[in-house]
């Protein structure tokens, strides 16, 4: 045995690699030399066959005497002022560079640091600074002159609104820092920036609310986020997947969201949120259930619409989750639930249908969820053809032609509304799976086997945590002061009456504990 | 074990309540009506004194041992071998509990719904789900039935109150016509009934609040299941009057009649639902305690880890017992009152009382 575990921890350690070792070339140990060409050389030597990496020599001095070599990657330095402050404030400069402090004197640059070993070089390289050497001094300098190409700021197409900022998170990192920013404008906003993926290196921003989101939380989700192992990322979505807290299940425990304003909520209520670079997707911690069925509109537009709206919306989750498979039990098991002038049309129509009820369903649902995905992935010239070919299946032509019964496809098209009425794509894609088990197990043991299946759900769902949170929360267990804010939602000045929250203690911490979005 | 899980005081007696009510409504109008007809309110209101009782003894075992179970004080106070024996009779007659309920739920279910269905499979069914219950732990049963406490309760009140129209209150004169001792014969049934409020010492060190405060929420606990009861009763008398005892699921007949324009007039798949809510909170409960139970016999082994065998065992055992109506209501239900009141009355305060006779050296005045 612990031949085995020593066998097992030398191979481990043979394998085990830095992160730095990984991303960074094998020059980065080196420090900066004193001569402009043996800099030159490393460089040459790490950058082989990087076509995209620009080296400039520049000559200055009255007599051309000083040099200096300029790097950056093409396409991520901002080469128009680095034209304008840099070349030419050091070829117009009348005093002598002897030093890195006069080169930064001589250029008309803000941000400039210096450094010395060639591990800087190389991050700050790949972060789009221009580094920039100087002949006979042993370090260099690195300019704050990137310019990445960014999508302009644009309204949210996966959670419209109608009422409310219709602006939305783009891919850059900064700017979507600027959006919260501009919203709360507080050094309380607190912005805690990490690295995340060997290779990728991507950007993550931590932000929360200093005083409100408790501190061990903030300790947590920093634990958490170093703990992944990962190449590269992509979305939050990667990041999501590994640190939540029950990674089997299938309800999210973490919120995304595109939307500033959701953010900003969130952060009031003692939230923390996780920004990525590269993707306008901001993850939201904790959470719970009921958020997920929340629009940031319901705060826009008057307390009895958003309750009735809510209202509404908690009716179709449990039409989306549960309308087939109450279908199917009530024509297999439970006839006598049908009241008999509308069971005579039903089995009329059955008649013609050669499967039985569950066998009809499940091919419709799954025919469904088919077309729902090719709509989502073809381009949106040839969409328009999907919804034709759409109402042709689940419709009139498939009544026609005896293949199911028109009670069924009314079931269908209803749970189709019904699973878009969830305003969060994480929970309605959650709850449409979950509809399939439910269905056959219902076909097998009726509205007993529904009932045990719901049963099951919620076992499931009040034993799920988010970071600490009970995911089920006003509700199981019954929190009075957050529930005014969960199904229905209560004037905004009987919540703020609510003594919680802007306390750094985790019980207050979330305020309203997984309401507001 | 169970003292990593903490839940709250109204958590606590929650699933004993719902557990109660549910089976409740069911069977024991017909019941208390056979023995004490119109005046069955009588030994209800009687037998509650048993529920206080109950509360009593947990909250002095609560306050005198805290952080243990029911077992673990069978075992400090009267010795190994004796405690021993204690704690297996009383795993044993919880069995017994839960065998009963299991065979309740599958008749009610097999006679109104599925006719063509084995026992084996609707009993199975109920067990797989409990199992995944208990294996969650404490909190997650408390959670959940917090969470179908409205639904469960909201359709009952709706029943009655849509019922209304048609009640009777004449038919629930005249009032102790035989006399007061005649009635109380009833008593004897719902003692048992309401002994349930035991359950609660086998979670004991879940909780943590003042022994004043859980003693107060208890009786308020008891009183609300008699109140429940008492309404509960009084619609299916108004209603059913006579007919009371010559249907084994009263209420159920009760919620049948009801008609709002023609569109609330098949409710009955509803009622069975929450039906099944509350009787699903029971068994997740007992059997939470069973498995509890098993794991102090079974060193080492956590109780999230015996639920499987403990739901295998109650299997096979409950499918061969009381396989018919006949038998489960003439053997079982004797077999039922004696289970409970031995187990959940006559063990434990024969055990206070043994605690406040010879167990008085640790010097704490009691929790009442």
């Amino acid at each position: 045995m612990s031949v085995w575990n020593f066998l097992r921890q030398w191979k481990g350690k043979s394998k085990k690699k830095t992160p730095e070792q990984l991303y960074l070339a094998p020059e980065a140990s080196q420090m900066i030399s004193g001569s402009l060409n043996k800099n030159k050389r490393i460089l040459d030597q790490a950058y082989q066959d990087c076509a995209d990496v620009i080296q400039r020599v520049i000559r200055f001095g009255e007599k051309g005497e000083s040099g200096a070599l300029l790097v950056y990657l093409e396409g991520t330095a901002n080469v128009e002022e680095i034209d304008e402050h840099v070349i030419k404030s050091l070829q117009k400069s009348k005093k002598p560079v002897r030093s890195l402090e006069d080169m930064k004197q001589a250029l008309s640059v803000t941000d400039a640091q210096k450094i010395k070993q060639f591990a800087d070089v190389f991050k700050n390289v790949s972060d789009g600074k221009p580094v920039l050497f100087l002949d006979g001094v042993p370090s260099a300098l690195i300019l704050g002159l990137t310019k990445w190409a960014t999508r302009s700021v644009e309204d949210t197409p996966t959670e419209p609104v109608i009422r409310g900022a219709k602006e939305g998170f783009v891919e850059s990192l900064h700017v979507n820092i600027s959006l919260i920013r501009r919203r709360i404008r507080t050094p309380k906003l607190k912005v805690k920036t990490l690295e995340v993926g060997d290779y990728s290196r991507t950007q993550v921003a931590l932000t929360y609310m200093d005083g409100i989101c408790d501190k061990k939380l903030i300790q947590e989700i920093l634990d958490r986020v170093n703990r992944v192992s990962i190449d590269g990322v992509w979305d939050g979505g990667m990041i999501q997947e590994q640190i939540q807290d029950q990674r089997w299940s299938i309800f999210p425990q973490i919120q995304t969201t595109e939307r500033p304003d959701t953010i900003c909520a969130a952060m009031l209520e003692g939230r923390a949120a996780l920004f990525f670079e590269g993707t306008p997707n901001v993850l939201i911690m904790p959470t719970t259930f009921f958020a997920f069925m929340q629009s940031p509109e319901d705060y826009y537009s008057g307390f009895i619409i958003s309750t009735l709206l809510r209202i509404l919306r908690t009716i179709f989750i449990l039409i989306a989750l549960l309308a087939p498979a109450f279908y199917i039990a009530v024509i297999t098991f439970h006839q006598e639930l049908i009241p008999t002038t509308l069971i005579m049309s039903v089995i009329q129509f059955r008649e013609q249908v050669p499967f039985p009820a569950v066998v009809e369903a499940v091919g419709m649902e799954i025919t469904f969820e088919g077309l729902r995905e090719a709509g989502v992935r073809l381009p949106r010239q040839i969409g328009p053809a999907i919804s034709i070919v759409g109402a042709l299946v689940i419709g009139q032509a498939a009544i026609q032609a005896s293949l199911v019964s028109p009670a069924m496809v009314i079931v269908v098209s209803i749970t189709a509304i019904a699973s878009f009425m969830i305003p969060h794509y994480d929970l309605s894609i959650a709850i449409r799976i979950l509809r399939f088990p439910i269905m056959i197990i219902a076909s097998m043991f009726g509205l007993l086997g529904v009932v045990l299946s719901v049963i099951c759900i919620v076992i499931h769902l009040t034993s799920l945590r988010s970071f600490g949170i009970p995911y089920f929360e006003p509700f199981a267990p019954f929190r009075k002061k957050a529930s005014l804010d969960s199904v229905v939602r209560a004037p905004l000045w009987v919540q703020k009456q609510n003594p919680q929250g802007a306390h750094g203690n985790r019980n207050q911490s979330v305020k309203g504990r997984g309401q507001k979005t | 074990m169970i003292k990593s899980e903490k839940i709250t005081l109204f958590h606590y007696y929650l699933p004993i309540y719902l557990g109660m009510i549910t089976t409740g409504i069911l069977t024991m109008p017909t019941m208390l009506y056979k023995a004490a007809e119109q005046n069955l309110w009588l030994p209800l209101i009687v037998s509650s004194l048993a529920g206080y009782v109950m509360v009593l003894v947990v909250t002095y075992l609560y306050h005198r041992f805290p952080g243990q179970t029911l077992i673990e004080i069978f075992r400090t106070t009267m010795g190994r071998w004796i405690g021993n024996f204690c704690s297996a009779l009383l795993l044993g007659l919880l069995i017994g509990q839960a065998i009963f309920i299991l065979r309740e739920y599958q008749m009610y279910v097999t006679i109104n719904y599925y006719q063509y269905m084995p026992a084996v499979v609707v009993i199975g069914l109920l067990l797989l789900v409990c199992m995944y219950a208990v294996h969650q732990g404490l909190e997650v049963i408390c959670r959940s039935s917090v969470f179908f406490f409205p639904f469960i309760i909201a359709v009952q009140l709706i029943t009655c109150l849509l019922i209304l129209p048609e009640l009777s209150p004449y038919r629930l004169l005249p009032i102790l016509d035989k006399g007061i001792l005649y009635p109380l014969k009833g008593a004897v049934f719902s003692f048992a009934w309401y002994s349930e409020f035991l359950w609660g010492a086998f979670y004991m060190p879940a909780v943590s609040v003042p022994a004043k405060k859980m003693l107060t929420t208890g009786f308020l606990f008891v009183t609300a299941t008699t109140v429940s009861l008492l309404i509960v009763f009084f619609v299916v008398i108004c209603f059913l009057g006579d007919a009371t005892s010559q249907y084994l699921y009263s209420f159920d007949i009760v919620e049948r009649y009801i008609q709002v324009s023609g569109l609330i007039e098949r409710s009955s798949a509803l009622f069975m639902i929450v039906w099944l809510l509350g009787v699903f909170v029971k068994m997740a409960l007992l059997m939470f305690i069973i498995s509890v139970n098993t794991a102090h016999f079974v060193k080492k082994i956590s109780y999230a880890k015996l639920a499987l065998p403990v739901m295998l065992l109650l299997l096979l055992i409950s499918s061969f017992c009381f396989t018919s109506m006949k038998s489960m209501y003439q053997n079982g239900m004797f077999f039922l009152n004696i289970c409970c009141l031995v187990g959940n009355m006559i063990l434990p305060i024969l055990l206070l009382i043994y605690c406040l006779l010879f167990h008085r050296d640790t010097p704490r005045s009691s929790g009442q």
